[in-house]
């Protein structure tokens, strides 16, 4: 009777307190959904430097984690997370997406200080910040001082961008020597970009080769002409075809009304 | 209207400012309607629900200790419409077409996205226009409806998906 006692007394105790313990471990189908939340909740762990896809759809998104022993560790928890494991791939980057969105936002002083900074944002895919710098001050002493400062305050967190090239802030030139040397390679720069349109082209070309029906939203708007309907065209399908309530339903709300 | 413009809304309708319950109307209506539309997929039931709806908020505006007001319109209205479902439980695919304006003479192939979503669950419905057309997030919809937050995130995809499938003609 004893023994029967004390294995109701454990099996009520173990019932009470793993339900929630489990409860709290419902898990995501897909890495899109665990995408989903984070972006939701602004609940991104440390250990995430960004998510990506590299297959031009949802089915598998990359997941960027830190090169660290929190990145590894971070990984299995990410696994333990989805049921579908073959849904995720892993990258790596240098920063946190949660820090580098952190120092996006203490950037907005030099973004207002007419410097030469003219965009900037995170880049999921280098786990670190792109700034965009105005072609014209990119040897301006004004705007290497500021470069200067922000380097002294976050260290290597940027990389660069001019005429398509990418160097982070301990690359940069700082003198108007260095800056003339860097210069002098923008040729090359150029021809990439060249040869990135050619085949961008290339690509809309063979995109367009894939003849779907016209699409059109209730409200007449167009959506696609002869491709088939991504995600985000989708959703924004379904956000546009909005449905208006009648005239005569909206005189009957006012007539109720005015008689309270 | 975000949460702040809906704050101050009610504050003034609550005092029985009819003015700006015409200005909440004509900024809700479309959110609102096109929501219980989905959901009751006929024109004719949808149109007295949102009659209802708004006469609601006038009547008994939300008090001021709500936070989230779209979520609470959101959430009356699907209510109501649920409410409506239950007691006549009807509507076939005809009804859901006429939802839509049918003003695509000339065009080879129109998309109905009305159809392709009337083809959806019923839950799937809700997830879709609650977050697409009432903004709300995921975390309202999933207090709302009722299910926990990952699964409205896999219905959620689920849905689009099969909108997705239907829109293209089968080809994605």
């Amino acid at each position: 009777m004893k023994k029967i006692l004390i294995c109701t007394v454990a099996a009520v105790l173990f019932a009470v307190l793993c339900v929630p313990v489990f409860a709290e471990a419902d898990s995501f189908p897909t890495a899109w959904e665990l995408y989903l939340y984070w972006e939701e909740n602004d609940a991104y762990p440390a250990y995430v430097t960004g998510v990506w896809t590299e297959t031009g759809g949802l089915d598998k998104l990359t997941i960027g984690v830190l090169n660290t022993p929190a990145g590894v560790a971070g990984k299995a928890e990410i696994l333990s997370l989805i049921e579908n494991d073959d849904s995720v791939a892993f990258g790596s980057g240098a920063y946190s997406k949660k820090y580098l969105n952190a120092v996006m936002e203490q950037l907005v002083p030099y973004f207002e200080s007419g410097r030469g900074l003219a965009w900037g944002g995170v880049n999921d895919m280098t786990g670190r910040i792109t700034l965009g710098i105005l072609e014209d001050k990119v040897s301006d002493p004004d705007t290497l001082a500021m470069l200067e400062e922000m380097r002294a305050q976050f260290g290597d967190v940027f990389v660069i961008e001019y005429t398509g090239a990418l160097v982070t802030t301990l690359e940069l030139p700082f003198t108007d020597k260095t800056a003339l040397a860097l210069e002098d390679k923008r040729p090359y720069f150029a021809i990439a970009a060249i040869l990135a349109f050619l085949c961008l082209l290339t690509a809309v070309f063979v995109r367009r080769k894939r003849h779907t029906v016209a699409l059109q939203t209730s409200t007449g708007e167009v959506l696609t002409d002869a491709e088939p309907l991504t995600v985000r065209q989708t959703e924004h399908a379904v956000r546009q075809a909005q449905l208006q309530p009648s005239a005569q339903t909206e005189q009957k709300i006012f007539d109720a009304i005015a008689k309270k | 209207m975000n949460e702040n413009e809906l704050h101050a809304a009610f504050a003034l309708v609550r005092d029985g400012d009819k003015d700006e319950f015409a200005h909440l109307y004509s900024e809700m209506k479309t959110p609102v309607f096109t929501v219980i539309s989905r959901i009751v997929r006929s024109r004719a039931m949808a149109e007295d629900i949102t009659q209802e709806v708004f006469v609601k908020l006038y009547v008994s505006p939300p008090p001021p200790s709500i936070k989230h007001l779209r979520a609470w319109i959101f959430k009356m209205a699907r209510n109501l419409a649920i409410d409506a479902l239950r007691k006549k439980e009807a509507v076939d695919l005809e009804d859901a077409q006429d939802l839509s304006d049918d003003s695509g003479d000339g065009i080879a192939a129109r998309m109905d996205i009305e159809a392709a979503i009337a083809a959806l669950s019923c839950t799937e419905r809700q997830i879709v226009t609650l977050h697409l057309n009432g903004g709300l997030t995921f975390s309202d919809i999933a207090a709302i409806v009722g299910v926990s937050l990952p699964a409205v995130y896999r219905k959620y995809r689920k849905a689009i998906q099969s909108l997705r499938e239907k829109l293209n003609g089968g080809f994605v």
